[in-house]
């Protein structure tokens, strides 16, 4: 693999699975 | 409040069902060959920001819906923006309904991919295009495994939403990533598999300034997540009071999108691995969804080691993927017969039957599946469409607040944004479509009884809305709600 893929293929995965997360560790507001 | 039974029992049931609707055979058969063929990372990129401007806003359009009004599409129509605008609810059920006809019968398909793998029917020297062909030429074979198919869901979905619909996909979803990683761990370990990954992810930037890129990223997210199909509308029933809905669409959206990336970095390095050179791989990536799978990687499977140990886990995942989106489309047709009156057991056998008649066309005649195919997947942009229209209908800073209302983040301005676009990028990808149709059948395409042409999309898209918008007040009365107890406004 390319090194540009390589890097690519890191910036995909953070992106992807970073939304993921990012999004499933929000908690309901404390009222 | 309703029973506890009619609601899923807590945030992670209720995103593990969603994602088991979301993720289907298309992301295991079409993702990873649209990817290769549009310039690996500018789809991934392209495909993300149509998430973004498609998938995200539909899905939290359908859970407000769902969640304000407690019935299935026909009556979240009715209720949410008046009596009179039902049919477009009906539309969008029948769409979905049309699709669980031949989806069963493709569910049918991997099952029996899947009876082959465990058997150790898939060895070396199969003749995979001869097993293919025979397959679908056998309407007692292809009919059998449609009704394994449409009966397993219907028993599953006669179990309730806990039991059933929450209890299956808490299997079915984790099962399906740890397939999706050991066929990917097994394929890597292959010689020429990591061509795959350079596939996936060679970084063609320039693809970024072709349409075509666009085009297939915001086709494959309107079908990939399941946005505007009234099927989240339809787990949006089920959620708690409490539920949030901003971030779940985030989540589920990511969550398809991270799975599909899943999929293509064991399906590529799979082509690879198996393949005797780049060409028969580059090639294989061209012969189309079933073309690819039960034809090409049955062939080539069982010439590697423990291949056709993995062909049989291949087909297990492809299977219960599609078993788990074929639950939520015989959900949403229970939901709506539970929505006249009916109990639910009733409903279910009703929907299950009804599914098995009217899916035995499908499978007994391979190119009238291919047209239903096409017709109602592309009919379900149309739905898209009348989900926006009924938030312009509402108003779209209305909705935007209820939404706000039931969400643990901040929905701001860009939904309004993404919801104006929705009608504009209906047409761009409608136009498309038709003018590709037109370009394969160049000399048929207006004909409506050939399998694949425009007309034969325009009249039976007709003939469905002439139906619907007739019996517009029929629907509308029809309509009770098993889920009164709820508040009919959020």
């Amino acid at each position: 693999m390319s090194e540009l893929a390589i890097a690519t293929m890191v910036f995909m995965i953070v992106v992807y699975f970073g939304g993921l997360i990012y999004f499933a560790l929000k908690k309901a507001p404390k009222k | 409040m309703a029973e506890k039974s009619t609601q899923w029992s807590s945030r992670a049931g209720f995103i593990l069902a969603s994602l088991g609707m979301a993720f289907g055979a298309g992301n295991i058969w079409r993702f990873p060959r649209v990817v290769a063929a549009n310039d690996g990372g500018a789809f991934l990129v392209a495909f993300i920001i149509a998430n973004l401007v498609w998938a995200v806003p539909l899905l939290m359009i359908e859970m407000i819906m769902g969640k304000s009004t407690r019935l299935g599409t026909n009556g979240a129509f009715r209720d949410f923006i008046g009596k009179k605008n039902t049919w477009m609810g009906v539309w969008i059920g029948f769409c979905c309904i049309l699709i669980m006809f031949y989806y069963s019968v493709v569910t049918g398909w991997a099952i029996r991919y899947l009876t082959l793998g465990v058997t150790g029917a898939i060895k070396p020297g199969i003749d995979s295009e001869a097993l293919w062909k025979g397959f679908l030429s056998s309407p007692q074979q292809t009919i059998l495994f449609h009704f394994f198919a449409i009966g397993i869901a219907g028993y599953i979905i006669l179990g309730g939403v806990q039991k059933g619909l929450e209890m299956a996909n808490k299997i079915i979803v984790p099962s399906i990533v740890v397939l999706l990683a050991v066929v990917m761990v097994w394929a890597l370990t292959k010689p020429g598999a990591v061509l795959g990954l350079e596939y996936l992810y060679r970084p063609h930037l320039a693809g970024l300034l072709k349409a075509k890129t666009w085009l297939n990223a915001f086709s494959q997210a309107a079908w990939s997540v399941g946005a505007g199909w009234g099927l989240m509308l339809t787990y949006a029933v089920y959620m708690s009071e409490k539920e949030d809905i901003g971030a779940n669409s985030f989540v589920i959206a990511f969550a398809d999108s991270g799975s599909s990336l899943l999929a293509g970095m064991a399906i590529l390095p799979l082509v690879f691995a198996v393949s005797p050179s780049t060409e028969a791989a580059t090639k294989a990536l061209q012969s189309g969804d079933t073309g690819l799978t039960f034809i090409y990687l049955t062939k080539f499977f069982p010439s590697l080691p423990a291949g056709s140990f993995v062909a049989a886990l291949f087909f297990l995942a492809l299977a219960i993927s599609a078993l788990a989106s074929l639950l939520s489309q015989v959900e949403l047709a229970v939901l709506n017969l539970s929505n006249v009156g009916m109990t639910r057991g009733k409903a279910t056998i009703i929907a299950a039957v009804i599914a098995f008649l009217l899916g035995i066309p499908s499978a007994s005649v391979s190119s009238f599946q291919e047209n239903q195919d096409m017709v109602w997947g592309v009919g379900l942009l149309i739905s898209g469409v009348f989900f926006a229209y009924a938030v312009y209908k509402r108003g779209i800073d209305n909705v935007r607040e209820m939404i706000n209302q039931n969400s643990w983040i901040h929905v701001g301005k860009w939904f309004n944004y993404c919801v104006i676009a929705i009608p504009f990028l209906f047409v761009i990808l409608f136009g498309w479509w038709v003018w590709q149709a037109a370009s394969w059948y160049p000399a048929t395409w207006w004909n409506p009884f050939k399998t694949s042409s425009p007309a034969t999309m325009l009249l039976q898209w007709a003939i469905l809305m002439a139906l619907v918008i007739a019996g517009n007040n029929w629907f509308a009365n029809k309509i009770k709600s098993p889920y009164e107890k709820f508040p009919r406004e959020v």
